[in-house]
């Protein structure tokens, strides 16, 4: 055995866990190895100064402790009797045709109570419920229309004809802008089929949201070799109430050359001086002069 | 250091004795539970309060264990010693406790009593006092010390230190009540008495 062998192995040595042959070594190597020896009877002080620090519980704190176990066995519920124990159960003082019902009444209850703590209610759930009208009468009694819809969730591609009959519908429903930019934006990748691009040139064109009618207009993009789409875009050029609308035209027909004729008009009445900027950037793009011979 | 004698060499005629007060409890004897309980709770919270170093967890660890006993001794099948299987709850118990101690390290050693705040620590060493002031003092200040010594270790090396070194448990014994082998017990040993001796070489 090495001296750091020996080192290692003395914590074991001390606790006698080392195999015997491995503590006969130990032994012989520390009896003619001061420094090993030294080792050992340091190891022995360290480990009797730790004998010194341990700490005995107090008589008071193991009778709290056993009051305290007594106290929270007697309230908690036994464990499920074994078979036994079953069987004595049965023959005891509760019966079976009295337990039964019992049981079934404590079910009922507890049902029942779930239901009114659990049950989903109808403002903030699955029912969206909406005021119509109040009439009260002349005993105070009121009377209230309430429209009950119900909320369901569809999911599913563009492909699929339920979502897409959504989408469609959605989109023209101006009176949640919000969701109708969801809708134009998720149909706007489906614009090669006339269904969905006719919605797109509808919202354009009569949408009041210019949100919408922006997002309309990303989705016609690829289309503007469209003459129903080239027309549309000309109209909202010169009569669209929004700048940032009229500014996202320009720049979707700066490519098309028959548009030149509606850019000189637009130039000459166009009353944003940012959008004038850009018509006429775009005009001399086009190699284009800004007034009309 | 404290010899555990019913844990490293129980008597057969003991032996057959705890069995039968198992076997009772088990039943639901309530008479056998406490003789169970009586038997090993000293030991139970012994081991809590010198691995916790805390009164107060110590008693919560010995009631979550004794509670864990009673809800679950139908499950004891004797396929290990029942110190064993105590001991894997108790020890259970004390690592998470650490672990948790851990989180929030914040935890305050100071107790609020009649007499005002006093160190939970000094209260323990002062309730079991020697008179000797001189005696007192050493212990108080080495307390300390392996109180520091012992948070070095990892909760698993001081359960395994504590084990080994104050309730005189074989490193067998102590791998099969942590679930692992002798070796990694071993190992676990030698890494925590390095540690202490680090912390404590000044002082021993």
């Amino acid at each position: 055995m090495t001296c750091g062998q020996v080192k290692d192995a003395i914590p074991f040595y001390y606790y006698g866990e080392l195999p015997p042959e491995q503590e006969e070594e130990l032994e012989a190597h520390s009896a003619s190895c001061a420094p090993c020896n030294r080792e050992v009877e340091n190891y022995r002080k360290f480990a009797s100064s730790l004998d010194e620090a341990e700490l005995e519980p107090s008589l008071g704190l193991l009778s709290e402790c056993r009051e305290l176990l007594a106290q929270r066995v007697t309230e908690w519920e036994r464990p499920a009797p074994k078979a036994n124990w079953w069987e004595k159960y049965w023959q005891e003082k509760w019966k079976m045709d009295f337990r039964v019902p019992v049981a079934a009444l404590a079910l009922l209850t507890i049902g029942w109570f779930s239901a009114k703590i659990y049950a989903p209610q109808p403002s903030n759930a699955a029912i969206i419920s909406t005021v119509r009208s109040v009439e009260p009468d002349a005993s105070g009694h009121l009377t209230i229309a309430v429209d009950d819809v119900q909320r369901r969730i569809v999911s599913g591609s563009l492909n699929d004809d339920n979502v897409r009959r959504l989408l469609l519908t959605a989109a023209r429903d101006e009176s949640n802008p919000g969701v109708q930019v969801e809708c134009v934006d998720a149909l706007k990748k489906m614009a090669y089929s006339s269904d969905i691009r006719a919605t797109l040139l509808d919202a354009v064109q009569h949408d009041p949201s210019p949100s919408v009618r922006l997002k309309a207009i990303e989705g016609l993009k690829q289309f503007t070799t469209d003459s129903k789409v080239r027309n549309a875009l000309s109209n909202v050029l010169l009569s669209d109430s929004s700048p940032n609308v009229r500014m996202e035209v320009i720049d979707l027909l700066v490519h098309d050359g028959s548009m030149v004729g509606v850019m000189q008009n637009q130039v000459r009445r166009e009353d944003n001086s940012h959008v004038r900027v850009r018509l006429q950037k775009a005009l001399q793009q086009m190699n284009a002069s800004e007034g009309v011979f | 250091m404290t010899a555990i004698l019913t844990l490293t060499a129980v008597p057969e005629r003991t032996a057959s004795l705890e069995t039968e007060i198992i076997r009772a409890a088990q039943s639901g004897d309530p008479e056998a539970f406490e003789r169970l309980v009586r038997t090993y709770d000293q030991s139970v919270l012994r081991i809590a309060l010198n691995v916790l170093r805390s009164p107060e967890d110590a008693r919560d660890v010995y009631q979550e264990a004794f509670l864990r006993v009673y809800r679950n001794l139908h499950t004891f099948r004797f396929d290990c010693s029942f110190h064993t299987w105590l001991y894997r709850i108790v020890t259970n118990i004390c690592l998470d406790h650490l672990r948790k101690r851990k989180v929030r390290r914040e935890e305050s050693s100071v107790l609020a009593t009649a007499d005002g705040l006093v160190d939970r620590m000094e209260r323990l060493e002062e309730e079991a006092a020697h008179a000797d002031p001189e005696r007192t003092m050493y212990n108080r200040q080495l307390g300390g010390r392996i109180t520091a010594a012992l948070d070095k270790l990892t909760p698993r090396e001081r359960v395994v230190f504590e084990l080994r070194h104050f309730q005189g448990l074989r490193l067998r014994g102590i791998g099969d009540v942590l679930g692992t082998s002798e070796e990694a017990a071993k190992n676990c040993l030698f890494r925590a008495t390095q540690k202490m001796r680090n912390v404590l070489g000044d002082l021993v």
